[in-house]
């Protein structure tokens, strides 16, 4: 029966935040599931679940009936001008069907042209044309997905003298015409603003807030004249400054971890959660 | 031609053969050169895809050793783009590639770990099935038999080696002394399979293994005991197949019993 005395609420673009998670990887895989730590959700790269059983599958099963899951892909390539991978997508549903993951996640670049994959992040120049080229694709992984599509802005080592706009402008443009939403990992931030000699608080400004759904955090590696995005060390305090920032800008967002070199045992990265916590609270306390 | 397509054409002949023009493209700066900042991912692209040979094939490792390893996986990246969005597949042509190129085509030991460790990469995270039993067998109507097909797990694959790499391989998996390449005397056939969820590899003998290949064909069993009288006399081949047969069972290699016409198990 219709209410017609409330006020109509719209509901909010994103997910309800899940708290404190970690990227999912095979080194602690038993840690996990013995000891019960304090991880509120994971998330797993996609790419490595699409196979056609074993191990993997086996310990997915598992964690999946203990925590919210969160799929992050690393292959969709919504960016390429090759034409989209439907059997990566077919897959893509086949594994969320699956999981079923609270959101699913890839990035805003492109991995290979000319059906050769390049299996990295590529940039993308910050164009109208690449923009239009964009939010066609988006819409139609979200066909398929029926759900939307979360984006991550990646790090960076080149730019284009072709690009009319900021990453965070093109970013924002691709959310509002595509409708999807955000994954905003903040030491990518950190490393592009390094690279490119941009504010990093101006690309956290420059995004729309009811778009975010999720942080990454991770630790990188300086590189001579570059930083390069390695994730192969904890989260340096001017990251978590960031963090601290986008917290505050944009209120409680699912924060993450990611490991993926010189992985240290579990309770090392579940102390780097709590402190992101406690960077979390004090900022949420007060906005509330 | 797009600008978009223009541009990641440029940048994929770059980091795939060094192909220069995408320099053009790339904003300079005073912290670092356009070819400072798109090294970044031509180097990117090949410490990537030798890490995924390394952790594929160990046992490969072994016998090339750690810098010549590095050298020959360079060189596979060279001439093998990666065709598949899934890194998991970089490795399928590697053992053809060791054995058409010189030096290591000079070795055939190298393409015949390559090989095995490839086969053991794909019954690694093959499709899970549920295993027959000796019960399903004991079901069987003793008409049905000569008439029964075998259904293997999807993880079941056969390699043939001329050198003992498969020894290597378990010895290296095993932590335990790890002989010497060495020619063997005979060619050796060899299953591939996952039990549960760890990999596992023994040799077949003769028998055995031209057994398996037929049945693998989708000989029914009383052809499988015809092909093994070339080793057995009639008294004894019927009692061999029941051994074979239980052996496969125990091992997980077999999915269903199927006797047409008559209820699969």
């Amino acid at each position: 029966m219709p209410s017609s005395n409330k006020t109509a609420v719209s509901s909010p673009l994103t997910h309800p935040s899940l708290g404190f998670g970690l990227g999912l990887r095979v080194d602690h895989y038993d840690a996990i599931l013995a000891d019960d730590p304090a991880i509120d959700w994971l998330e797993i790269v996609s790419e490595n679940y699409m196979i056609p059983g074993g191990r993997p599958l086996h310990y997915l099963a598992r964690f999946r009936e203990r925590y919210p899951l969160v799929m992050h892909g690393v292959s969709m390539s919504i960016g390429s001008v090759d034409p989209l991978d439907l059997d990566y997508l077919k897959q893509l549903k086949k594994l969320a069907d699956f999981v079923q993951p609270a959101w699913i996640s890839d990035h805003l670049c492109w991995t290979g042209a000319g059906q050769r994959k390049l299996h990295d992040l590529m940039p993308l120049p910050y164009t109208i044309e690449a923009i239009e080229h964009i939010v066609a694709r988006v819409r139609q992984v979200q066909d398929v997905i029926e759900r939307r599509l979360v984006l991550e802005n990646v790090s960076s080592y080149v730019s284009y003298r072709q690009s009319q706009m900021s990453e965070w402008e093109f970013l924002s443009e691709i959310a509002r015409r595509a409708d999807c939403l955000l994954l905003l990992d903040v030491n990518n931030v950190y490393v592009s603003a390094h690279n490119h000699g941009f504010d990093a608080r101006d690309f956290i400004d420059g995004l729309p807030a009811d778009r975010i759904q999720q942080f990454h955090l991770a630790g990188h590696m300086h590189q001579g004249d570059l930083i390069i995005d390695t994730h192969d060390a904890p989260v340096i305090g001017p990251v978590w400054d960031l963090y601290a920032y986008a917290m505050r800008r944009f209120g409680p967002v699912s924060t993450m971890i990611e490991r993926d070199d010189h992985i240290p045992p579990l309770a090392e990265l579940v102390d780097e959660l709590d402190y992101a916590r406690g960077i979390a609270a004090p900022i949420l306390s007060a906005a509330a | 031609m797009s600008e978009l397509a223009l541009l990641q054409r440029n940048f994929s002949s770059y980091v795939l053969q060094g192909d220069d023009a995408i320099h053009a493209a790339v904003v300079e700066d005073q912290a670092a050169s356009a070819e400072r900042r798109l090294g970044v991912y031509y180097q990117a692209y090949r410490l990537r895809l030798v890490e995924v040979l390394r952790n594929d094939f160990p046992g490969l490792r072994h016998l090339c050793g750690a810098d010549a390893f590095e050298e020959m996986a360079c060189a596979y990246v060279e001439v093998s783009p990666s065709p598949h969005f899934n890194l998991r597949w970089y490795g399928a042509r590697l053992a053809g590639f060791l054995g058409d190129t010189a030096p290591w085509s000079r070795t055939p030991a190298l393409a015949e770990m390559a090989a095995l460790e490839w086969e053991m990469t794909l019954a690694f995270d093959a499709i899970d099935e549920p295993a027959a039993v000796i019960e399903d067998v004991a079901a069987l109507a003793p008409e049905h038999w000569p008439l029964m097909q075998l259904a293997f797990s999807g993880s079941l694959r056969r390699v043939d080696q001329h050198w003992n790499v498969a020894a290597i391989r378990l010895a290296l998996d095993l932590e335990r002394d790890i002989p010497e390449a060495a020619q063997l005397d005979a060619l050796h056939r060899h299953a591939v399979w996952r039990i549960q969820l760890g990999v596992r590899h023994r040799a077949l003998q003769a028998d055995e293994s031209a057994a398996l290949d037929a049945a693998l064909q989708g000989a029914r069993f009383g052809e499988i005991c015809e092909r093994l009288c070339e080793w057995h006399d009639e008294t004894a081949v019927a009692m061999r197949a029941a051994e074979l047969l239980k052996r496969w069972i125990q091992d997980q290699w077999i999915s269903a019993l199927i006797v047409l016409g008559a209820a699969a198990t």
